[in-house]
């Protein structure tokens, strides 16, 4: 019983890092209209940067705060440089971001990659309590502040401030958002700017986990992809729940029945999802009128 | 008659004469042709000759310098060109330069066969220098039907010793012989205890880990579990737990290291280490792994090497060069450069000219050669293509690798 509440609480922990992750994968969906494969990587470049300020002999939490202010302009500058729509459609957005994942995974190894994996100090204190004979690391307790502070931030923000408002309209309806003065690419860029911080943010709690290196974010990337169906590609909160689904399932499975069914449990969780509640947990169906 | 139609046989007799002409042309062309493939065939036996019009020894290298593994491998790779240069520079072998084809396979087995398939033509006398798993059971087959000598592969397969093949010759044991060499030398210091094996999902690791659980039952400890993950595992923290519940002396790692890094992060971070001591392999001896080790982790690392340690490998000649070259010196430049030694060594015992049978036989007829400053003594023969059969023990001291102790010799 102890071994499963301690995987169980391990698990928890995981699943929340997942669910950050998908929790961008949703924004990002939710206010542009495409799922950017690209923001793990993005996470793990801007993480490298940090990386190179703190190994010159700057604080960690200096660095890490020049690091928000570069992430803040690095999600604009992938926008408006790489993704911002010149036409092509939906799909043509989406190949787009596939090649940015691979291009920045090949210009970190470049510039950054020569000695990796490098060892990443944590921004969060180590050790922890124990509760029941189960371990609580702090670091763990204060992911899960950080999650709730971000969870009500962005849902505060889309229901009740006007950016949030506007958000939501160019996320449903494009075209007649722009027809009512919507302006779309500021508010896409304002997302990418948002996004390229919380990015940063995964990336300072995952790389001493981790390890930081160009692959750092790849495992976690399909645990996202499969969480963000599960809570549901329209419910932000949703994520985190299907983060902790996923991060919960495939730890026992890795416990209890081998760790070669990982990738395959979260798959499974995925496509059972689907089959049974098609927009997921949480997710509302969307309606479009002919 | 025959004046009636002299315009038209005439003709026919020209044409005739002007076809044979044409015809007696073509056959010498084919003559000549056929000649010069002879000729340039019997310019080896049938195989890599090895030694160029020049006099010059060509060896062909196929190695990641990039991709997944190439900022482990193009240091290495470094480091064992900048001695052949060395070498070079002191006037060679016996007076012939060595000539290195350098190719990049970025850890592909088809950029690798590719690469192998120009050593072939090229007739290079051995292939060496190539570093991972993935890439040298796509070129042996190659270089067997070749006859050409595939030398010091690093990242030992048990597949490919077993059965002994011809042309194949490694330096490094594999990964699993290492670990049954290192336990009995670690209950011998450190006292029999319990045993957890944790390994990374790959062809050798069901093999390496019946050879592990034997080799402590023999040597009296007991093997309380073995736990896999595959590689690239995002989290370690079942198998931790699991293995905390047994309270294990010690944990051996059959690991890539950088699972072998996270591994050990993720016991830091749930508050578990092995009673007595942490047991790896050449796999987890470079400074990369052992920078992503806790400090409090670090003290209980025990690795087998087939190389010396950095620490120890200062006023040696590799050192020297290396920092001629300005390549830093760390256990995977080392390697490098310590396996260029050898093959310099073998080519210099080789008969002359240079050929990839003289190779072959140079090292089947070595015997305990201290061949490198950084190996130790070699040996092969026709039966054993292993050469480094005795290891160093390393422990960790301020955070870097420091010679513990050896195994053998």
């Amino acid at each position: 019983m102890g071994l499963a509440l301690s995987v169980i609480v391990s698990g928890i922990a995981f699943g929340l890092l997942i669910g950050m992750l998908a929790f961008i994968l949703v924004f990002l969906y939710k206010t542009t209209g495409v799922a950017n494969f690209a923001v793990g990587n993005i996470g793990m470049f801007e993480t490298f940067i940090v990386y190179e300020l703190w190994k010159d002999g700057m604080g960690l939490w200096p660095a890490a705060g020049i690091g928000l202010v570069c992430s803040a302009v690095f999600g604009v500058l992938v926008y408006q440089v790489v993704l911002r729509p010149f036409g092509g459609g939906q799909a043509n957005t989406l190949v787009r971001t596939v090649a940015l994942f691979l291009l920045l995974a090949a210009m970190a190894d470049v510039f950054f990659g020569r000695d990796q994996p490098y060892h990443f100090p944590s921004v969060l204190p180590g050790g922890g309590t124990k509760v029941g004979g189960v371990l609580l690391r702090w670091s763990d307790l204060i992911t899960v502040g950080i999650v709730l502070v971000i969870v009500t931030g962005f849902v505060a923000m889309f229901r009740y401030t006007r950016t949030g408002l506007q958000f939501l309209a160019v996320a449903q309806r494009p075209e007649t958002a722009r027809l009512l003065g919507v302006r779309a690419q500021r508010l896409s860029t304002i997302a990418y700017m948002l996004a390229g911080c919380l990015a940063l943010l995964i990336g300072l709690l995952l790389a001493p986990k981790q390890l930081l290196f160009s692959q750092m974010m790849n495992p976690i990337l399909l645990f996202a992809f499969a969480a963000a169906v599960v809570g549901g590609f329209t419910s932000l909160a949703g994520t985190f729940v299907g983060g902790i689904i996923i991060g919960v399932a495939t730890d026992l499975v890795s416990t209890y029945w081998g760790s070669d069914l990982t990738l395959a449990s979260a798959l499974a969780i995925m496509l059972l999802t689907l089959a049974v509640r098609p927009n997921g947990l949480f997710g509302t169906a969307q309606v479009r009128r002919l | 008659m025959a004046r009636r139609h002299s315009g038209r046989v005439g003709s026919r007799l020209a044409a005739s004469a002007h076809e044979r002409s044409g015809t007696r042309r073509g056959v010498l062309a084919a003559v000549v042709a056929a000649a010069a493939l002879v000729l340039s065939a019997c310019g080896g036996s049938g195989s890599g000759s090895g030694s160029s019009a020049s006099g010059d020894i060509t060896l062909g290298i196929s190695v990641p310098l990039s991709g997944a593994v190439g900022s482990s491998c193009a240091p290495m790779n470094k480091a064992m060109l900048a001695w052949f240069d060395h070498v070079n520079a002191q006037g060679g072998i016996n007076g012939h330069k060595i000539k290195v084809d350098n190719r990049d396979d970025g850890y592909d087995a088809a950029r690798a066969v590719t690469n192998t398939k120009a050593f072939i033509a090229e007739k290079v006398a051995a292939v060496t220098g190539q570093c991972g798993s993935l890439q040298p059971p796509a070129q042996l087959p190659l270089l067997n039907a070749a006859k050409i000598p595939f030398m010091y592969v690093f990242g030992a397969s048990t597949t490919l010793l077993k059965p002994l093949s011809p042309m194949y010759f490694n330096l490094m044991p594999t990964y699993g012989s290492q670990l049954v060499a290192e336990i009995p030398w670690v209950f011998q210091q450190h006292g029999p205890g319990t045993v957890a094996l944790m390994s990374t999902v790959t062809p050798d690791s069901p093999t390496t880990a019946k050879q592990v659980e034997a080799a402590v039952k023999q040597a009296g400890g007991t093997f309380v579990g073995d736990y896999t993950a595959p590689p690239g595992t995002a989290d370690f923290s079942p198998q931790v737990l699991k293995m905390k519940q047994k309270h294990p002396d010690y944990v051996v790692l059959d690991q890539i290291p950088q699972d072998a890094a996270r591994l050990t992060q993720a016991m830091t971070d749930n508050g578990f280490a092995p009673n007595k001591f942490l047991v790896g392999s050449s796999a987890v001896s470079q400074q990369t792994f052992l920078a992503g080790v806790s400090a409090a982790l670090q003290p209980k690392l025990l690795v087998a090497s087939d190389t010396i340690a950095p620490a120890s490998a200062e006023g040696t000649d590799c050192v020297t060069v290396l920092n001629a070259a300005k390549i830093k010196v760390e256990g995977v430049t080392l390697r490098g450069c310590g396996t260029a030694q050898v093959v310099e060594s073998v080519l210099k015992a080789a008969k002359q000219p240079v050929s990839s049978q003289s190779v072959v036989a140079a090292m089947e007829s070595m015997a305990q050669v201290k061949a490198s400053e950084i190996y130790p003594p070699v040996s092969f023969s026709a039966t054993n293509h292993v050469g480094v059969s005795d290891l160093y023990v390393f422990g960790v001291k301020n955070g870097a690798f420091y010679q513990a102790g050896s195994i053998g010799g």
